[in-house]
């Protein structure tokens, strides 16, 4: 790829995420050149230095973040913490957005009136492990937060088990006991049966600009970003 | 002396004392470590996907491949002696996800517990053996530390301080910070009170006649639970209104906790330091640990050298999945953790034995052994 000299810049391609990039885009005057259609998938962003936008799936972007091949992306936090190990090292937060908010939570079905925090969850997952001879399975997409999170409060006695979409319905249907997921406003998991423990919110996350510290940076690929950040401020 | 050179040399030694050598895979299916040792050790494993799907990994420990071996070829036997020698593989944080294969040779000593005794002779075989096998290598000058969580057991058994509660400081022992975290919440006193009980019942269930609660939760019906039972859940609910611990009982508690652990010292004075806090606390009840206490230090100074041992009642935080005494020993500098082990009674269990098999164990960490010799 002859694109040495450009910024390289990955965006969402479909989704919420874009509808509410897109929204912000033109209320800031940020304005696409080449952009035949909202379908295609390269273009650039007029009046900041030499750039080329790529437009991909938000996982993607997490996944060229960390391998350097874009210099900077628009995704989530959760799937920054969740996907990059060591983030910290490879990845720096350049803006954060107003949207894709979201939050993750721990959540139980709420007729376990006994358990309001981490802490009965750590009892209770011992419990069931005593009781059942197998670990209480926890569904969920994030698997690594969640065991972050999960030894800081003492709970050791569980399992993740990786759900694949409805997270919500797990404990209903015998793949898991409770579950890990986000949430924006709870109505999903309330309408679930689910209750959110009350000290069991994990990440909140939003959308952010982030820049990837692999990638090889020189002064105009800087240039182009500090213009950028100042148009989306 | 080369590694492989220390392997065999310290495994002829267990095989020369009587134990049976298990040469085991370096594959197995991830799950048993999971069930075993949690989570925590999946960042540590080296794990992959095979063809039908399953996880598999690279052994990050030898004790839970042995105990597995002996349940599937020995399962009518009561009692094992079992040595084991090679590679075992993990990933530390400390070294950045860089890959690392250590060396070990360790024991098992599996025996029936017998629950009318202490159970101190396997305690102080292994430690005997272990002190045995560093004078094979010629090391001469090494510091033994010493710990037990049965004395802790003993002491807690006696605070007024809901059985719940035990139970959380003795699972989270391991766990430093969570530990912590559990002493200041002791601290500030514990359960629901009355109110607060009937609080939640109202807000719930609009009656705060908590008498009825298996009913009143048996009346949501197509609400499933999540494989816990409604009585499970009715009984632990009244269970935290019990046992009620008030902020001063459970300020009193903590120090009581904080100063019991602070306890240290050579191995051979550790009762009469034992004795003198029973005294300045006007604890009256524990002469029976202390008699055990005893009787350990005696035991253990008939046969081994004790000028070196130490006693801490902090030690063991941090350390695995050991449910008895422990033990580590390192170089004269301090540097280097030669050997460590202790008493698991549990593992078998967890693992499937039907029978109550209780075991101890210690490994000696190879590659640093070859850096002093």
């Amino acid at each position: 790829m002859n694109n040495n000299n450009e910024l390289r810049i990955a965006l969402p391609s479909k989704g919420r995420l874009r509808e509410d990039m897109d929204k912000l885009f033109s209320k800031k005057g940020i304005i696409f050149n080449n952009l035949t259609s909202d379908r295609d998938y390269i273009g650039s962003i007029a009046g900041i230095g030499k750039n080329l936008v790529y437009f991909l799936s938000a996982k993607e972007i997490t996944n060229r973040l960390e391998e350097g091949s874009i210099h900077i992306g628009l995704t989530g936090d959760d799937l920054i913490q969740e996907k990059i190990y060591n983030y910290e090292k490879k990845i720096s937060k350049e803006c954060k957005l107003s949207f894709g908010k979201a939050n993750l939570v721990v959540a139980i079905p709420d007729l376990w009136i006994d358990v309001v925090t981490m802490a009965d969850l750590e009892e209770v997952s011992n419990i069931h492990r005593g009781k059942h001879s197998r670990r209480l399975r926890v569904a969920t997409k994030y698997k690594n937060l969640t065991n972050q999170f999960f030894s800081r409060y003492g709970v050791v006695d569980y399992r993740t088990v990786e759900s694949h979409g409805s997270t919500e319905s797990a404990p209903f249907n015998g793949f898991s006991e409770i579950i890990v997921d986000i949430t924006s406003t709870g109505e999903t998991l309330r309408a679930n049966n689910l209750r959110v423990l009350d000290d069991g919110l994990i990440l909140e996350s939003s959308a952010n600009i982030f820049k990837s510290l692999t990638a090889d940076w020189d002064q105009a690929h800087s240039q182009s970003l500090k213009d950028f950040l100042k148009k989306i401020a | 002396m080369s590694i492989q050179e220390i392997n065999i040399k310290i495994k002829n030694y267990f095989i020369e004392c009587g134990f049976e050598y298990v040469e085991l895979p370096l594959v197995y299916d991830s799950d048993i470590f999971y069930e075993t040792s949690g989570e925590v050790i999946r960042k540590e494993m080296f794990s992959f996907v095979d063809d039908s799907g399953k996880e598999k990994c690279l052994r990050p420990d030898l004790t839970v491949p042995t105990c597995q071996n002996f349940l599937r070829n020995q399962s009518n036997n009561d009692s094992a002696k079992l040595c084991y020698s090679g590679p075992v593989f993990r990933s530390s944080d400390s070294l950045e996800g860089q890959s690392l294969e250590l060396n070990q040779s360790g024991v098992e000593i599996i025996f029936r517990l017998n629950k009318l005794e202490n159970n101190l002779d396997k305690d102080v075989e292994a430690l005997k053996l272990a002190t045995h096998t560093l004078d094979k290598l010629n090391i001469s000058e090494y510091k033994i530390n010493i710990g037990s969580l049965v004395f802790f057991h003993k002491f807690l058994h006696y605070l007024e301080l809901p059985d719940r509660w035990k139970q959380r400081l003795l699972r989270h022992f391991f766990r430093r910070s969570y530990f912590e975290t559990l002493l200041v919440r002791i601290s500030s006193g514990v359960g629901y009170d009355d109110q607060k009980r009937k609080n939640i019942m109202n807000e719930r269930f609009g009656s705060d006649n908590d008498q009825n609660l298996v009913e009143i939760l048996n009346r949501k019906e197509f609400i499933d639970l999540g494989s816990r039972s409604v009585e499970e859940i009715a009984d632990r609910f009244s269970q935290k209104s019990k046992n009620l611990v008030t902020q001063s009982d459970g300020e009193m508690i903590v120090k009581l906790i904080r100063s019991f652990l602070s306890l240290n010292g050579k191995l051979e004075e550790f009762p009469k330091i034992l004795r003198n806090f029973v005294k300045d606390f006007k604890i009256t009840f524990f002469d029976e640990a202390i008699q055990t206490m005893e009787e350990f230090v005696n035991s253990v100074s008939s046969q081994i050298k004790t000028s070196n041992i130490y006693f801490n009642n902090d030690f063991g935080h941090s350390i695995e999945f050991y449910d008895g005494i422990m033990f580590e020993i390192f170089d004269k500098t301090g540097k280097h953790k030669l050997i460590s082990g202790g008493r698991y009674d549990k593992l078998l269990k967890s693992l499937g034995s039907k029978r109550e098999l209780a075991a101890i164990g210690f490994a000696s960490n190879n590659n640093e052994i070859e850096k002093i010799i």
